[in-house]
């Protein structure tokens, strides 16, 4: 019993102390806000390269688009300019910001905007979103995007959470305060004993550690483990799902700047953590094609394609460079009947 | 469910307040067993049918083996062939699964990979090694089977152990779920240093360590620089990993008034090989004992051919560890490993250094405990490792030949090793040379308390022994 009183009269001290220094440091407000602060500091090179370039077509996606689609090759085969915007662990809420800010809002549109996704990431708003903050929605996010606090980072957090990330200081600021002790860690051995800088050690981390110099099994792993979640019973509910998800938002915004906006299923070689193909999967894609089709927007699904074969492949999601010619043929031959039955 | 999931804190306290107030013991335990099926089903309920069936199969084998002596034998070699073949089927599925692959792809067939893998039931060789002691206590007839089945169900699936124990034995578990049990406060005060640390060693220590060591145990060819300080890391983070697991497993059985098993005795300051597994998984590590090592050595003292003592004395060791190897998982890795502590065991015994040995002064000491350092850390490498070449291959990689970032990697692992393992040296000796109720104690458990709350995050990875 006096264990526990000590235990409670010190935490109860520590704590206050801790959430003083906390508040000091970061100067942070009490009580908190809940949810990460959007700034007004938004970035505009997507926006200035599509006013630059004003190219006809914009793929846009995640590291998918970057590493498995080829621009100037689907550019040349389809006849149209294109440009590709392959940002690595997106998903539908920077999808979303960066159709708003830099695509709809960019001085010259594109004609057709191609997103590139797999399953149900399009209605998927927290999906790759830390509830604590986001550097990718930092990046693309204004002030104004209420929409994303609420739908990516407020649905994601219990009651429990919300009381905790307003009132508890050393809460709501522990992806500061983690990120600080890592640095500390990660910058202050290396440049004590071998005078190697942050960027000698951030390059080492990225170099030595990257996904290249990894196992397949690593990786499949990895991926298995960020998409989990993307087959839940709750997730392959597409109308429970549609009305909290960017989804909506996405057609709006093309609609009302006249892009056409079709959207590609890409194929994934394995399902996470699952023998085959979820079950409730294709009652989640019909229920898509269903809605996409009765709002303007065109549905395509790469996985029927038999040239998309595991060998080029070099993991769940990504292929091979050699598989990137394969890939990008694919998504030609996919969308050219769609683009010409369009012109 | 995770024990370190929102989703567990609120069916625990679900569970808490309708078992206290069920009073009954019967409506208790009835209580515990659907929470039990209803926690261990809780993302494949197909998990929980095999449970359930496995459990009536040895339910009636045990009561079978009471009422029909003569066939006692016969029993007991289809509850082995049931438990084990079914752990066999899950575990070296995928251990084959490869070499089918390839067979189908030879014959012109794709096969996907990830069709062929069968996914292991949690906690499939934690409950089978459960009812395997139930069985084995009443086939030797040390143990007068239960009669209630609803008891029997409760010991096999109740809910702190059954993903990855500790492995409590019929003995003492099976009388405390038969006895009245009433809310003492007791249960409290030893319950929540046991939840404090074990969040605090699973979502601070562990899983923050865990983020780096596995991305080096994930590299394709990882050199002497960057394997030593993750293999260093994988010693501190299994330790955490698996004994938070223990921690929270016997605080929350404790809330429910239950005494289970301890599992770990600070394993790493061990000086032999025996001593290591006398304080590691200690709970696997005396099943082992009383069911492969001791028959195993009856067995070949009482053997109608003389064998010489060399055999009857290294035989047991060796075969008890490699079965340790076996049931940790399947691959020539966990084999290495096993087989490695049986070796160094049998090494140990002949050297004259058996389980009991103490060696004399103190600097006798710190060698002693700095070779078992070595062959336990080492032992971790190849538990780690995807395979021996691989494993090799990085071991014996020039470390000179390291480029800067791969040195600035290793001592970032280091660093963060050091560093997260400050706190459990600190409580050691706190423990050691403090009194349990001193305010270094509270002023430590209530830093903790404040780590987790900085360190929770949404998505806590699973526990290492889960897929064991």
């Amino acid at each position: 019993m006096q264990a526990f009183r000590n235990y409670l009269l010190t935490l109860l001290v520590t704590s206050v102390l801790v959430s003083v220094c906390v508040l000091q440091r970061y100067h942070a407000a009490y009580p908190g806000t809940v949810g990460p602060e959007l700034d007004d500091s938004i970035s505009t090179q997507y926006r200035d390269a599509i006013s630059s370039q004003q190219p006809e077509m914009v793929v846009l996606g995640d590291s998918m688009v970057q590493e498995n689609v080829d621009a100037e090759a689907l550019a040349s085969r389809l006849g149209r300019s294109v440009y590709s915007i392959g940002y690595p662990g997106s998903s539908s809420a920077v999808w979303y910001l960066i159709v708003r800010h830099e695509i709809a809002g960019a001085p010259v549109q594109p004609r057709t905007l191609v997103i590139l996704f797999r399953d149900t990431m399009l209605t998927q708003p927290s999906h790759r979103i830390s509830p604590f903050g986001d550097q990718a929605v930092d990046v693309f996010a204004s002030m104004d995007d209420s929409v994303v606090l609420e739908r990516a980072f407020l649905n994601q957090i219990n009651p429990l959470g919300r009381l905790m990330e307003a009132y508890v200081p050393f809460y709501s600021s522990q992806g500061a305060i983690q990120a600080e002790v890592s640095q500390a860690l990660r910058y202050g051995s290396a440049s004590w004993i071998m005078d190697c800088s942050r960027k000698c050690v951030d390059d080492g981390v990225l170099t030595v550690l990257g996904r290249s110099r990894m196992t397949s099994e690593t990786v499949h792993q990895e991926v298995v483990s960020v998409e989990g979640p993307l087959y839940s019973a709750r997730a392959l509910d597409f109308n429970a799902r549609l009305e909290e998800s960017f989804l909506p938002e996405i057609v709006r915004l093309c609609r009302e700047n006249n892009i056409e906006l079709i959207f590609v299923r890409s194929r994934k070689q394995y399902y996470a953590g699952m023998p085959g193909e979820p079950r409730g999967l294709q009652a989640y894609l019909g229920a898509l094609q269903e809605y996409l089709n009765a709002n303007g927007a065109a549905y395509l699904d790469m996985n029927g394609d038999p040239r998309l074969v595991p060998a080029i492949y070099t993991d769940p999601i990504h292929v091979s460079a050699q598989g990137r010619q394969v890939f990008t043929q694919v998504l030609t031959d996919l969308l050219a009947p769609l683009l010409s039955a369009s012109q | 469910m995770n024990f370190t999931s929102l989703d567990f804190l609120i069916f625990f306290l679900v569970v808490f307040a309708l078992y206290w107030l069920a009073r009954e013991r019967r409506w208790q335990n009835a209580l515990l067993l659907a929470a039990s099926y209803l926690f261990y089903g809780w993302v494949h309920p197909w998990y929980a049918l095999m449970l359930g069936a496995s459990t009536l199969a040895d339910y009636f084998i045990a009561r079978g083996m009471t009422a029909r002596p003569e066939r006692k034998r016969g029993l007991l070699w289809l509850s082995l062939l049931i438990n084990l073949g079914v752990l066999g089927f899950f575990k070296y599925y995928n251990f084959f699964g490869p070499a089918l692959v390839s067979s189908l792809n030879s014959l012109g067939l794709e096969a996907d990979p990830l069709l062929v893998r069968i996914l292991l039931p949690a906690g499939l060789s934690f409950y089978t090694l459960k009812k395997l002691g139930y069985i084995l206590d009443v086939s030797n007839g040390t143990l007068k089977p239960t009669h209630t089945l609803l008891d029997f169900a409760l010991y096999v699936s109740f809910f702190p152990q059954i993903v990855a124990g500790p492995i409590d034995r019929p003995r003492s578990l099976l009388p405390q779920l038969e006895a009245t049990r009433v809310w003492k406060a007791e249960y409290f005060h030893r319950a929540w240093p046991l939840l404090v640390m074990g969040l605090f060693k699973k979502i601070v220590i562990a899983d923050t360590i865990s983020s780096i060591v596995s991305r080096v145990f994930g590299l394709n060819h990882p050199n002497l620089v960057l394997i030593l300080p993750a293999t260093l890391g994988f010693t501190l983070q299994i330790l955490a990993d698996f004994s938070a697991y223990t921690d929270l497993s016997r605080g929350i059985a404790l809330l429910l008034g239950f005494e289970t098993t301890e599992n770990f005795k600070n394993p790493y300051l061990s000086l032999s090989p025996t001593e290591f597994w006398n304080r590691w998984h200690i709970t696997l590590s005396t099943w082992l004992r009383d069911y492969v090592f001791f028959p195993l050595r009856r067995a070949l003292m009482r053997s109608k051919r003389a064998l010489p003592d060399w055999v009857i004395q290294s035989a047991p060791p060796l075969v008890t560890m490699l079965v340790s190897g076996i049931w940790h998982g399947a691959g020539w890795t966990f084999i290495a490993w096993g087989g490695m502590y049986g070796v160094l065991i049998v090494l140990y015994q002949l050297a004259g250094l058996r389980g009991e040995w103490k060696p004399q002064g103190r600097i006798k000491v710190f060698f002693a405990w700095l070779v078992m350092c070595t062959f336990i850390a080492f032992g971790w490498l190849l538990f780690r490792s995807h395979s021996l070449a691989w494993a090799f291959q990085a071991l014996f990689s020039n470390p000179f030949l390291s480029t800067l970032e791969e040195q600035a990697v290793g001592l970032t692992t280091l660093s963060l090793t050091i560093f997260y393992s400050a706190p459990l040296v600190i409580k050691l000796l706190m423990d050691r040379h403090l009194r349990p109720d001193s305010y270094f104690h509270a002023f430590y458990y209530a830093a903790a308390t404040l780590a987790v709350i900085i360190f929770l995050n949404a998505s806590t990875s699973d526990f290492i022994y889960f897929q064991f």
